[in-house]
C-alpha cells in the first residue's frame, strides 16, 4: 500500500467538499436562489467536516504524520458530519410532506438539502473507513507537504472567505439572516439598493 | 416557487419588523441574532490556528464553532415538527 495514502486521501476529502461547496455557490448566483439559514448551517458543517482532513495535512508539516493526528482529524470530521446530518435531516423533514414543493429548485432530482445529508453520510462513512485502517494508511515513512498541499488548503480557506463575505452581505449589519430570504439585506443598508 | 425554509417567520415583512427591533436594541432580540457571520470567522479562525503546535489551539476554537452552529440550529428549529415518528 502507497505510504502516503492516508495523507493524499485527506487532501481528497478536502476538494471534495470545496467542490460541494463551490456548486452550492454556482446555485446560489448563477439561479439566483438565496442560501436559507439552515443552508448556510449545513455548508459551516461541511466546511467543520473538512476541517477535519485539513487538521492531517497540515500536522504532516514537519514531514512526518502520527495516527493520533489522523485519529483526532477524522474525529473532528465525524462530529461535524453527526451535527451537519442533523440539520439536514430536519430540512428534509420540514418539506418531506407534498404537496410541499421543497425549498429552492432540485439539483440532479434532489434538493441541496437532501445531497447535504447524503455528503455527510459519505464523510461519516469515509471518516470510519480512515480510522479502521489507519494503521496502514499512516506510516512512518515522511510525507512532503509541497505546493498541492498548500494549494489545496489555500482552495479551503478561500471558500470559508468566500462563505463569509457572502453571509455578511445576506445579513447586512443586522447580523440576522432571515428565514425567507429574499435579497442581500447589506446592500440595502448601505443604500445601493432602493429599498422600494 | 419556493417556500420557507424555517416556518416559525410567516412572511419576509416580520423580518424586517424583527430587524428595526434589532437596531433599536431590543432585549427580545437578543436570542435570534444571527451568529452566522461569526461561526465562519471561527471557522476561519481554526483553519489558522492549525498552523500553530498546540492541539488545543485547534480544538478550542473547532469546538466553540462547532457547539455555536449546533445552538444556531436549535433557535432555528424551536417548533417541532408535526410528524409521527
Amino acid at each position: 500500500m502507497n505510504k502516503q495514502l492516508g495523507f493524499w486521501i485527506a487532501h481528497f476529502n478536502v476538494v471534495v467538499v470545496c467542490i460541494v461547496l463551490l456548486g452550492a455557490f454556482s446555485v446560489q448566483f448563477g439561479e439566483q436562489e438565496i442560501p436559507c439559514p439552515l443552508c448556510m448551517l449545513q455548508r459551516m458543517a461541511m466546511m467543520l467536516c473538512a476541517m477535519g482532513s485539513a487538521y492531517v495535512i497540515l500536522q504532516a508539516r514537519s514531514g512526518a504524520l502520527s495516527i493520533p493526528e489522523f485519529a483526532a482529524g477524522y474525529g473532528m470530521s465525524i462530529l461535524a458530519a453527526v451535527c451537519g446530518a442533523a440539520i439536514s435531516t430536519r430540512q428534509i423533514l420540514l418539506h418531506i410532506v407534498p404537496p410541499d414543493p421543497g425549498y429552492g429548485d432540485p439539483v440532479f432530482g434532489l434538493h441541496l438539502y437532501t445531497w447535504a445529508l447524503v455528503v455527510f453520510v459519505v464523510v461519516l462513512i469515509d471518516s470510519g473507513l480512515n480510522l479502521m485502517f489507519a494503521g496502514s494508511l499512516v506510516t512512518d515513512q515522511p510525507v512532503k507537504f509541497g505546493s498541492v498541499s498548500k494549494g489545496v488548503i489555500g482552495l479551503f480557506g478561500a471558500v470559508i472567505v468566500a462563505n463569509l463575505l457572502c453571509v455578511f452581505c445576506q445579513a447586512g449589519f443586522h447580523w440576522i439572516l432571515p428565514d425567507d430570504p429574499a435579497r442581500y439585506e447589506l446592500f440595502y443598508d448601505l443604500g445601493i439598493f432602493n429599498a422600494n | 416557487m419556493t417556500v420557507r425554509c424555517d416556518r416559525r417567520l410567516p412572511d419576509h415583512r416580520r423580518f424586517r419588523e424583527r430587524q428595526d427591533g434589532a437596531v433599536l436594541g431590543s432585549i427580545d432580540l437578543v436570542k435570534e441574532l444571527s451568529l452566522d457571520t461569526l461561526i465562519l470567522l471561527l471557522i476561519l479562525i481554526t483553519l489558522c490556528a492549525m498552523r500553530g503546535e498546540q492541539r488545543w489551539q485547534v480544538y478550542l476554537p473547532f469546538f466553540a464553532s462547532l457547539i455555536a452552529t449546533i445552538l444556531l440550529f436549535l433557535v432555528h428549529a424551536s417548533s417541532s415538527l408535526n410528524l409521527n415518528f
